[in-house]
This record gives C-alpha cells, sequence and structure tokens, in this order.
C-alpha cells in the first residue's frame, strides 16, 4: 500500500531534510509550506500536490523557474520516485512513499527497496533520542511489595472502584453498636472512672495507630464519631453547606491542634480524671454530630478537623488492607485530595501539593511525631517534676524532632515521601515500645494469663511492619511520581477542543486556495464547497438567495480559475443570461471548487452593452406596466429593457423598498443589519434602465378596456402589455382577535422590522409561531435567535410533512429540539388572549400558551384581488398558460400571483423565470415554460435540509436511505425510484454535491437501475453524478 | 516536588459537584472558528512521528506550538544521562510560549510520543499575522499574557483551594 510521498530537500549548506507530503505544500523563501533560504528561489516558488496515485509539481510563477530532472516545469509535472526537482542552487528529490502499515514512524522504517536507485545521504540523525520514561524499576519493586494495581483495579483505585466485600447495609449495623459503645464508655467513665480509664488508656488507644497503620480504611468505617457524624447526611436532615474557605485551608492545622493539644492534656488531666474524659468524650462526639448538620459530606469532621484525622492519613497512606469506604453514597466531592475517596494515593497528593500552606502542617506533624511520642511516655508519669516544666519538656521534644526532619531533607538528598515515612515509622516504633508494656499488662488484667514476654513480639511485628511499610511507601511515592507526571499537568495553556477541531480540519484539508478581490490573504476551501458558503464562512459581504443559482443573489465574477469551478447546470446559465453581466460571471450558491486556486470579486462585471442586440422591436409597444416590484415584476422589466430599448417601463410596487432578497428577511428580525444586507438592485438601477418605479404605490384598479392602471395616488398609467406580478400575500389564520398588537405574518421586510421593533419595545420574551412548514420554521428560528422562547405549533402530527418523509421530520425535529424550539403537533389555535395586546394564545384543544407575539405561518394566498376586479380569469391564483398568459389578451402574469399548471409555486426561482418568459412573450417572443419539480431548501436554521419531487413513496417505488447518526450533525439522504427513475429526493446536512446530483437526477427524471441502487445503498452517493447516467458495473 | 507540581485529577470527584471542576483558561476562549482558521494559516502544520524531538532542551529557537493531533511528552534530564517524563502534552495544549516570548533557551525536551501534527507560529508568522488581524494578535498576546500571569501567581502562592474551584 502506497502511503504519503516522501521528498527530500537538498539546500546548500544546510542538512539535507525528508518531509513526508500528506496534503499539497508550497516551496519557496517566504511561503506557507517548506522555506528556504537560497536567495534564487523565489518567495513562493513552487507547490508540490501530491495524491493517492501521484505527486506534481506546479511553478508558482517563480522569477527563476523550477526544473525536473534538467526540464523546465510548465503547468503540472508529475515526478516519478527519483526524479530531481531544481530551484535556484536547491534540490528536491522524490524519495520514494511511505509504507502504510508503518505509517507513524515516518522515514526511519523505510524499507531500503522503496528507495529509488539512487544512492541518498542517510537522513539527518534526531538530535535527541531520550531513553523512554524509566518506571521499569517502580513496575519491579511494586510487584515485589505488592503495591501494584490489583487485578481489575487501577493502580490508585477510587473507593467505587475497589471491591466491596461487606455490603453498606452491614455497616451500618456495626457503627451503630460502635456508638452504642462509645456512649457506654462514656457513662462508665462516670461511674467506674477507673474501669473506663482501663479500657480506653489501655486498651482502645494502644491499639488504634496499628489499625491506622494496618487496615485505616476499617476504622474509617466504624469510627463512632464518624457515624454520628454522618448521622445527618444517612438520615437526611443535614444542611449540606459547602465547607467555608477557612475551614478548608485551615481544617488540617486545627485537627493536627487538637491532637497534640487532646493528647498532651492526659498528663495534666485526663489520665487522672475520669469524668472529665467522659465530658471530653461527649463534647468530641457531638461536636461531630452538629459538624455533619451543618456541613455535606464528610467535610465538616472526619476530613477537616477530626484530632484523630493526622494520624490516619499519615499511617493510612500505604494501606496493607483496603477497605472501601461504606459512608458516602454518593460521593459529593467535598473534600480536597479526599483520604476516603482514593485512600492509597491522598497522603501523597497532600505532599506533592504546589500549594505550600497545603504540606506545610502536613509535614511538620509528621516531623513531630517521633520526638512527641518519645517525649510523652518518658514525661507521662513526670515523677518530680513541676506541670510547666513537663509540658517545656515535651515542646523540646516536639521541636527536636520536628528540627531534624527537616535537618535530614536539607542534609541528605532524600525524598520528602520516604523522609515523612521514616518519621512515621519511628514514632509508631516508640510508641509500641512503650505501648506494648500497656498492652501486655492489660493482656494479664483480661484474661488472668502473665507472659512477661509479651512486649517483645509486639515491638518486633510493628518494626518489621514498618520497615515493609517505608519500602512499599517509597514505591507508591514513585508510582504517584510517575502517574502524575504522565497525567496533564494544569499549568499547559489549552485552546478550547472546537479550536482544535478547526486546526484539524485545517490541517487535514488539502484546501483550495481561493482569493477574494479585495481580501489580503487567500481562503482555503475543501473541495466540492461552493463559493458562497466560502464567502460565508470568509465573512465577505455577500448576498444569499435560493441557494439553487435560480434567484441571482449572488452573482461573483470570477477572475481566475474559471476552470477550477464546477460547470453551471442549465438553471445557472439560464439565471447569468437573466442578470447580463460579463461572461465570467457566476452564481456563488452553486459554482463548487473542484481545484484551484481561483481568484474571484464578489462584484460581478458589467456585461457587453446589449443596445446593438436588439435588432427587431416591436415599435408599437409603447408602454409596458408592471405591477409589482418583487422578483417577477423586476426580472419582467428587465427582459422588456432588454428585449425593446425604448419603451416606458412602469413598475409598481406597494412596499416602499427597491428589489430585496425576501428569502432573506428573517435575518431582520434577529441580524444587527437592516435592509441594506438585503437590496439586490441599487435605486439607480430603475433610472439606469429607464424604469418608472412607483414605489410605496398602490395600484387600486386597472381598467383592460381602455388598457389603464388606476393609481390609489391618482394617477394614471397607459400600457400596451401588462405583467400581473403583485405575488401574494400570507394567509390570516381564522384566530379570535388576531390582528391586535404582538400578532404578525412574515412576509415582507417591513412585516421583519415590525416584529424586531415590537420585541424591543415590550419586552417579549415568549413566542408562539402557528404553522411547522418552511416559513414557519424560518421564522421560529428567527425569533429564537432573537431570544425568545418560542413554541411552534403544528396542525399535523410532523414538521414539513409536505417537504420530507417521516424519519426526516423526526431528524428536524431533533434539531429544533436541540437548540430549544418547542414544537406542538396537532395543536391548533383558537384565539388570542390579552385585551391590548397579545398575552397568550388557547388552543382548540383548551391548552393555553402564554407568549408576547404571536406570528402566523400558515401559508400564503395570492394577490388576486386586483385581477378578480378587472375580469381576468382567477383561480387561486391569476390562472396563465404556458406562455404566461392570462386568459386576457396583452395580459400576462408571473410570480406568487400566478396559477401555472393549476400551482401557485410560491417560490423565488420559479417566479424569475416566469418573470422573465412573461417578459418575453409580451414582447411578441415566444417562451414556454414547464410547471417544474418543485425543490425546496430549508437553510440559516442551524441545519441544511434540501428537498425535491416526490417524497412519499407509492405502491412500487423503490426508497433508499442513508443515514450518519451523529446527533450534532446529522445527515441523511433519501432517494425516491419510481419506475426505475429519480422521482424525488431528501437532503439533510451540508452536502451540496449530494444535493446538486441529486436535483439533477429528479428533475431529469434519470434512470437509476438496479446496480447503481446497490452502490447508493452502500453509500455511494458520488455514483448519482451526472444525473446518475453513468452507473457502476457490478 | 523538585520535579515540578503535581495538579493530578486523581481527585475529580464523580459528581457536579464545586470541587469537582478544575477551571482551566483556555488560550483565546471566545475566538470563532474562522478567528482560529485565520490564525492557522498564518502558521504552518508539522508532522511527527513517535519519537520524533519536537523541542530540543537548550536550542534557541522560538517558535510557538499548538498540539492539534497526537500526544507530546516532555522530558526532563534525570541522573548523568537519563530522562525522565514530567508530562504528557494533548491535543489542544499550547507548548513552547515560553522562549516565543523572552528567546530564551527551551526548558526541556519535547518528543512525540503518538505520531502527531503541531501547529508552528514562528515570531516572523505571528508578525504577519499582526499586520493582517492586528485585533487577533494582540488578542492572542493578551491571552497568554493573562494566561503566564495566572501561572505566575499560582506559582507564587498556590491557592489551597486550587482543586476546589
Amino acid at each position: 500500500m502506497a502511503g504519503p510521498p516522501i521528498i527530500e530537500i537538498r539546500e546548500l549548506g544546510k542538512p539535507v531534510r525528508r518531509v513526508v507530503l500528506h496534503h499539497a505544500i508550497e516551496v519557496g523563501r517566504e511561503c506557507d509550506g517548506e522555506n528556504l533560504s537560497d536567495d534564487s528561489v523565489s518567495r513562493r516558488h513552487l507547490r508540490l500536490v501530491p495524491t493517492p496515485v501521484a505527486l506534481s509539481v506546479v511553478d508558482l510563477g517563480s522569477r527563476n523557474g523550477t526544473q525536473v530532472n534538467g526540464t523546465p516545469v510548465t503547468g503540472r509535472v508529475v515526478l516519478e520516485p527519483g526524479a530531481v526537482v531544481r530551484l535556484g542552487s536547491t534540490e528536491i528529490v522524490m524519495v520514494g512513499r511511505q509504507e502504510m502499515a508503518a505509517a507513524p514512524m515516518a522515514m526511519r522504517t523505510m524499507r531500503p527497496g522503496q528507495l529509488p536507485a539512487l544512492v541518498l545521504p542517510p537522513p539527518p540523525p534526531a538530535p535527541v533520542a531520550p531513553p523512554p520514561a524509566p518506571s521499569a524499576v517502580a513496575t519491579l519493586w511494586a510487584r515485589a511489595l505488592g503495591t501494584g494495581p490489583r487485578a481489575g483495579e487501577p493502580l490508585f483505585p477510587a473507593y467505587t472502584e475497589m471491591r466491596r466485600r461487606i455490603p453498606v447495609r452491614a455497616w451500618h449495623g456495626v457503627r451503630i453498636a460502635s456508638v452504642v459503645a462509645y456512649l457506654a464508655l462514656c457513662v462508665t467513665l462516670f461511674i467506674r472512672p477507673a474501669g473506663g480509664q482501663f479500657w480506653f488508656f489501655k486498651v482502645i488507644v494502644p491499639l488504634l495507630p496499628i489499625l491506622f497503620f494496618t487496615a485505616p480504611g476499617l476504622w474509617r468505617n466504624i469510627c463512632p464519631l464518624a457515624a454520628s457524624n454522618q448521622a445527618p447526611r444517612w438520615l437526611s436532615f443535614t444542611r449540606a453547606l459547602t465547607a467555608p474557605d477557612w475551614l478548608r485551608r485551615y481544617g488540617a492545622l486545627i485537627s493536627i491542634g487538637l491532637f497534640f493539644g487532646i493528647t498532651s492534656a492526659r498528663i495534666a488531666f485526663f489520665n487522672s480524671n475520669g469524668a472529665g474524659l467522659s465530658v471530653l468524650l461527649l463534647v468530641t462526639i457531638i461536636s461531630a454530630f452538629f459538624a455533619g448538620i451543618a456541613f455535606k459530606g464528610k467535610s465538616g469532621w472526619c476530613s477537616s478537623t477530626c484530632p484523630l484525622l493526622p494520624l490516619q492519613r499519615v499511617y493510612g497512606q500505604t494501606p496493607f488492607v483496603t477497605v472501601p469506604n461504606s459512608h458516602c453514597q454518593p460521593c459529593v466531592g467535598c473534600t480536597k485530595n479526599c483520604y476516603d475517596f482514593r485512600p492509597s494515593v491522598a497522603y501523597q497528593a497532600d505532599l506533592h501539593d504546589p500549594d505550600p500552606d497545603w504540606t506545610a502542617p502536613r509535614k511538620l506533624f509528621v516531623g513531630a511525631l517521633p520526638g512527641y511520642v518519645l517525649g510523652f511516655f518518658l514525661l507521662v508519669s513526670h515523677p518530680g517534676l513541676a506541670l510547666p516544666e513537663v509540658y517545656l519538656r515535651l515542646a523540646l521534644f516536639f521541636l527536636g524532632s520536628v528540627g531534624a526532619f527537616y535537618a535530614l531533607q536539607a542534609l541528605v538528598p532524600v525524598d520528602t515521601t520516604v523522609a515523612v515515612a521514616v518519621w512515621a515509622s519511628a514514632a509508631i516504633n516508640i510508641f509500641y515500645w512503650f505501648s506494648g508494656v500497656t498492652l501486655s499488662g492489660s493482656f494479664t488484667t483480661i484474661t488472668g494469663v502473665r507472659w512477661p514476654w509479651l512486649p517483645w513480639p509486639i515491638r518486633v511485628i510493628v518494626a518489621v511492619l514498618s520497615l515493609f511499610w517505608i519500602a512499599r511507601t517509597y514505591v507508591k511515592g514513585r508510582q504517584y511520581e510517575d502517574d502524575a507526571a504522565s497525567r496533564p499537568a494544569l499549568p499547559v495553556i489549552q485552546i478550547s477542543p472546537r479550536a482544535a477541531k478547526v486546526a484539524q480540519r485545517a490541517a487535514e484539508s488539502d484546501g483550495i486556495e481561493v482569493g477574494f478581490a479585495g481580501s489580503d490573504k487567500p481562503a482555503r476551501a475543501e473541495p466540492g464547497m461552493s463559493l458562497l458558503a466560502l464567502a460565508e464562512r470568509e465573512r465577505q459581504p455577500i448576498e444569499a438567495g435560493c441557494r439553487m443559482g435560480v434567484c441571482g443573489a449572488d452573482p461573483v465574477a470570477v477572475l481566475a480559475g474559471g476552470d477550477c469551478l464546477t460547470a453551471p447546470d442549465e438553471d445557472e446559465q439560464n439565471t447569468l443570461r437573466r442578470l447580463g453581466h460579463a461572461d465570467n460571471t457566476r452564481m456563488a450558491c452553486v459554482a463548487r471548487l473542484q481545484s484551484g486556486p481561483v481568484r474571484v470579486s464578489l462584484t460581478p462585471e458589467p456585461g457587453r452593452p446589449q443596445a446593438g442586440k436588439v435588432a427587431h422591436f416591436d415599435r408599437s409597444i409603447v408602454s409596458v406596466a408592471v405591477i409589482g416590484n418583487g422578483i417577477a415584476g423586476v426580472t419582467a422589466a428587465d427582459f422588456i429593457r432588454r428585449g425593446h430599448p425604448d419603451c416606458e417601463i412602469h413598475v409598481v410596487g406597494s412596499e416602499s423598498h427597491p428589489l430585496y432578497n425576501r428569502m432573506g428577511i428573517s435575518r431582520l428580525v434577529y441580524g444587527r443589519s437592516a435592509m441594506q444586507g438585503l437590496t439586490l438592485l441599487p435605486e439607480q438601477w430603475y433610472d439606469e434602465h429607464q424604469v418608472v418605479a412607483w414605489l410605496n404605490t398602490v395600484a387600486s384598479r386597472i381598467d383592460l378596456a381602455s388598457r389603464r392602471v388606476f393609481l390609489a395616488t391618482g394617477d394614471t398609467i397607459a400600457y400596451d402589455r401588462l405583467i400581473l406580478a403583485m405575488g401574494s400575500s400570507s394567509t390570516q389564520p381564522p384566530v379570535g382577535g388576531f390582528g391586535r398588537p404582538g400578532s404578525f405574518v412574515l412576509r415582507s421586510a417591513g412585516d421583519a422590522l415590525a416584529i424586531r421593533a415590537y420585541v424591543q419595545q415590550h419586552g417579549a420574551r415568549e413566542a408562539v409561531v402557528a404553522g411547522g412548514g418552511l416559513l414557519g420554521l424560518e421564522a421560529a428560528h428567527s425569533l429564537h435567535e432573537l431570544g425568545l422562547r418560542v413554541t411552534v405549533l403544528e396542525r399535523g402530527q410532523r414538521l414539513l410533512s409536505r417537504q420530507i418523509d417521516e424519519h426526516c421530520s423526526e431528524l428536524v425535529h431533533a434539531h429544533f429540539a436541540r437548540i430549544g424550539l418547542q414544537v406542538l403537533y396537532r395543536a391548533e389555535s383558537e384565539a388570542l388572549t390579552g385585551d391590548d395586546r397579545v398575552r397568550g394564545v388557547s388552543l382548540k384543544d383548551g391548552r393555553t400558551l402564554r407568549s408576547d407575539i404571536f406570528l402566523a405561518a400558515v401559508g400564503i394566498r395570492p394577490n388576486v384581488e386586483l385581477a378578480r376586479q378587472a375580469g381576468i380569469a382567477v383561480n387561486r391564483g391569476v390562472i396563465v398558460n404556458d406562455r404566461m398568459e392570462t386568459s386576457v389578451p396583452g395580459v400576462f402574469a408571473a410570480g406568487d400571483v400566478a396559477e401555472h399548471g393549476a400551482q401557485v409555486f410560491g417560490l423565488w426561482p420559479i417566479a424569475a423565470k416566469q418573470g422573465e418568459a412573461a417578459a418575453v412573450n409580451a414582447l411578441g417572443g415566444n417562451t414556454s415554460l414547464v410547471a417544474e419539480v418543485p425543490a425546496t431548501i430549508l437553510k440559516g436554521v442551524g441545519l441544511d435540509l434540501f428537498s425535491i419531487g416526490q417524497v412519499a413513496a407509492r405502491p412500487g417505488d423503490v426508497v433508499v436511505v442513508h443515514e450518519d447518526p451523529d446527533p450534532a450533525a446529522p445527515s441523511y439522504r433519501r432517494l425516491v425510484i419510481s419506475n426505475g427513475r429519480a422521482a424525488g429526493g431528501i437532503v439533510l446536512g451540508t452536502d451540496p454535491e449530494t444535493m446538486a446530483a441529486v436535483t439533477a437526477a429528479v428533475k431529469s427524471r434519470a434512470a437509476i437501475p438496479p446496480p447503481l441502487v446497490l452502490e447508493l445503498r452502500r453509500g455511494h452517493w458520488g455514483r448519482l453524478k451526472d444525473g446518475g447516467l453513468v452507473p457502476a458495473l457490478p | 516536588m523538585s520535579r515540578g507540581c503535581y495538579v493530578s485529577s486523581f481527585f475529580d470527584y464523580p459528581d457536579q459537584s464545586p470541587a469537582a471542576p478544575a477551571k482551566v483558561e483556555l488560550l483565546l476562549g471566545d475566538a470563532t472558528d474562522d478567528e482560529w482558521a485565520v490564525l492557522l494559516r498564518h502558521g504552518r502544520d508539522r508532522r511527527f512521528g513517535p519519537g520524533d524531538t519536537v523541542v530540543t532542551m537548550g536550542s534557541r529557537e522560538q517558535s510557538l506550538y499548538i498540539v492539534l493531533e497526537g500526544q507530546l511528552e516532555v522530558l526532563a534530564p534525570r541522573g548523568r544521562r537519563g530522562y525522565k517524563r514530567i508530562a504528557l502534552v494533548e491535543a489542544g495544549s499550547v507548548i513552547g510560549e515560553l522562549s516565543f516570548f523572552d528567546g530564551g533557551v527551551r526548558s526541556a525536551h519535547v518528543r512525540a510520543a503518538t505520531a502527531a501534527v503541531l501547529a508552528e507560529l514562528t515570531p516572523t508568522e505571528f508578525d504577519a499575522l499582526a499586520v493582517a488581524r492586528p485585533d487577533l494578535a494582540r488578542r492572542l498576546l493578551f491571552d497568554l499574557g493573562r494566561i503566564l500571569a495566572q501561572r505566575l501567581r499560582a506559582a507564587q502562592r498556590a491557592p489551597s483551594t486550587a482543586g476546589e474551584n
């Protein structure tokens, strides 16, 4: 398998370097690719373009030229392996191709056989080749000491990841018992102080450290203080406050202070005062309880201020037996570096915390511990010493131990982990040196058996255990460091994943270079992208209309590289002819990039003057009146002028704007720019074409007999030919109260501007849109974009039922649900509530929705009144034949007002075609239109949806569906094949190539033979290109 | 501690508590896709195989790198001849910002742990960006400065609640 080609760049005076060409690069002195310091090389000298089968070189118009194997390059030259490209004094050699299987290893693993028969110097050695991170030793030790990850668990498991042997429920029982025992002890201390003190000081206290040391989790689960602290959570009456900052910050210091304070107070007080001890224990358990009522999780006591916590954390850091936490169901994340959450690593995380305030008290505690323990046992009986002196001496022990701890670290380069482990071990050994005797005595007291040697095995066991523990802790520390180091550290600067995605896209896409006139840096486009999509992405000032190449909203001049674009189809050719710009004009929405570079100007160049073209025209026509200033009317006026250089042309329009892009009006609702972006014709267009524009003027009556149009202003226009292009209005829904302030339709720029003004004026927050068709969804989206909470009422059971199939409706619904639009089905509005203005909408099923705005988008109604009154045959629209003639000779109709083939299309592209035909025929020409297969596009609502032709499958039809169920960007394609021919298609998702192919196939009713159906089913929709006329052979 | 500070993800707690999400400052967090595209066009893509050296410690080049794909290892010398991996840098990270600003030598080795794609922005390319899109370049600098300042603060006195905000 051949991979990307590899080239070798040999530059004078520099080491040879090799580059793997994953995508096209430029080579030059100051270019976007490989930069050379060779002065005889142009700034952008050449471009190397890899494809799966060939590597070619293109000279970019360099000053000194490029040679391949000695032959100057003109145009594109394919490089064979071994070919030498010379530019200036630099050579580039095509070395070969990368082996696909070993792709990531780059050129190092290239087999010699792949190299051309050309002796190549070896690639320069990599400057540094450091050895792999040395975790092998740690791994070995881990295995020996049993600190390695257990089977089925991560290295440092969280309690949720540990195997639980004892069910949580059982622990509750144990805890109740432990609290009872604790309280019993308190009572005993009052009643029989000596007995209570024996049990507490001579049994429980000496046993606790070894418990912390071996199975800390066991104590965490049975501790009566923890039980009391967690009871409010268990019984759901905790207030669960987040611990305040000071508690989180100084909790450790408080608990350390309490530990030293309480234990040292034994000497003066508690050892001899049973009642006092009892009070202390009661105060402690009550404190724990109230901390549990106040603070969430264990943040009030167990993991912050508990006096035993410092000991548990130090000695529990490398437990021999792990017992998963049974309190926290679930974890509420209350504590930093929580011991109960991830016991085996919590203390390491504390020690390695970047905050010295966090680590210092913990180190101080462990540093003081051995000295303190030693001092305690030596001074506890304090024969002949005054109490202050006892405490002074204890303080000296304390400080000496701390001093030695820090001195050791200053003098010997010992790891903090090790120093801590050694000090902790020293402390526990000292403790059991003395407590071994205590325990032995207690053993005798309880059992009556006298074993004077008993302290020794205790001391030895603790010593051996602690040596083992130090080794385990050391390994654990190394494991922690390795693991922490392999995790991304926070301080690395991050870019957002979205940006990384853009970057990836930019990096991956080969990129076709497209320059826009007036912008300094060329844009890069993916193949297949339309110029419009690119211009929109690049924020170029371009207008979008039908996006099918028909409306004429986005003509651009292609200054260079016109043959890199897809060829114009028939629709586009018609549009271009209609617009009459220079020959290099293309419609940006349908001109798609195949290769590059391409240079484009967004201002089309003027076409050749056409006056000379019109040799014959009907001089008997003196005046043509066009009623309507929409696309049909203006197109008609334009073609009248093209076909007749000197007749009068009157265009009467009720709106006050020159021709604008009606398909873009929803942007007026939410966009910041007003009309200027939408205007398609400059005001002077009318003057330049000697068209009398009657804007903001209403035609009130047509008199067919006298051939006059009466205007509401009192003026009269006499005509020889009349073209009706009054368009259509939104249907007024039969909803009670429709018309009061806050109820709208969205049909004209004026409607859009009014909606925006109303929303601002009344602070509207909620809107109801009646109608789940194209218009309704577009309107709903625009209100949503404006920041309103929008509910769409759909009468039927699904969205866009006339344009798409059921499944696609679901996808569209999911999209709108995701962006936050609500759609109610089988919902019809009955009346608007609110007296002065819309306050809500009541539905026929009785529901009422709060709403500040009611927008009706339930359909369009051709504006036929004028024609009907004049006596022109009218059905739903003004009836026309294929030549756009109405029932009255000399009167034509076009656009939304016309009913052609029993259809009122209401589509901009069709209106433009009809306007042209009406004009041509009005001047005596003969242009016939066939009623078209309607195509619809929903765009600008966050998803691209295209539908053409037949939607529902009839019996015997074949349906091919291909879906990519990516929830973020759903893609869905569907083709209906009727009698072996393409009859209808749906494309959801941005896929202009498939859209174009489906359009072509459906419009030409292309044959889709079974092998092609198979290909489509496999997802190869590229085969549809050329209208499916080239079926793939099986 | 001597090997840098570890802000591990060991204590990313499972629920949505205030302690769980560590706030990560993003570079140009508010830039649009288009702006990113512009920025990246001013730089160039560099591809590395696993084990390839990206940055050599002690070298004097000044590029800023954005890791687009793959993982990089940051290596610090350990012992006399060895190296120790001190960090793993994931896609979406920026490296090389110190030398990019001060022109000083590189402070660590960086090599590709997997096949990696990086966007490289040299100071010269940055200058070109500053001419073409001064607003974007200014924001890039300010953001880098802001993040470096935060890092400096953190180094001076890391708040003990670092994992809790």
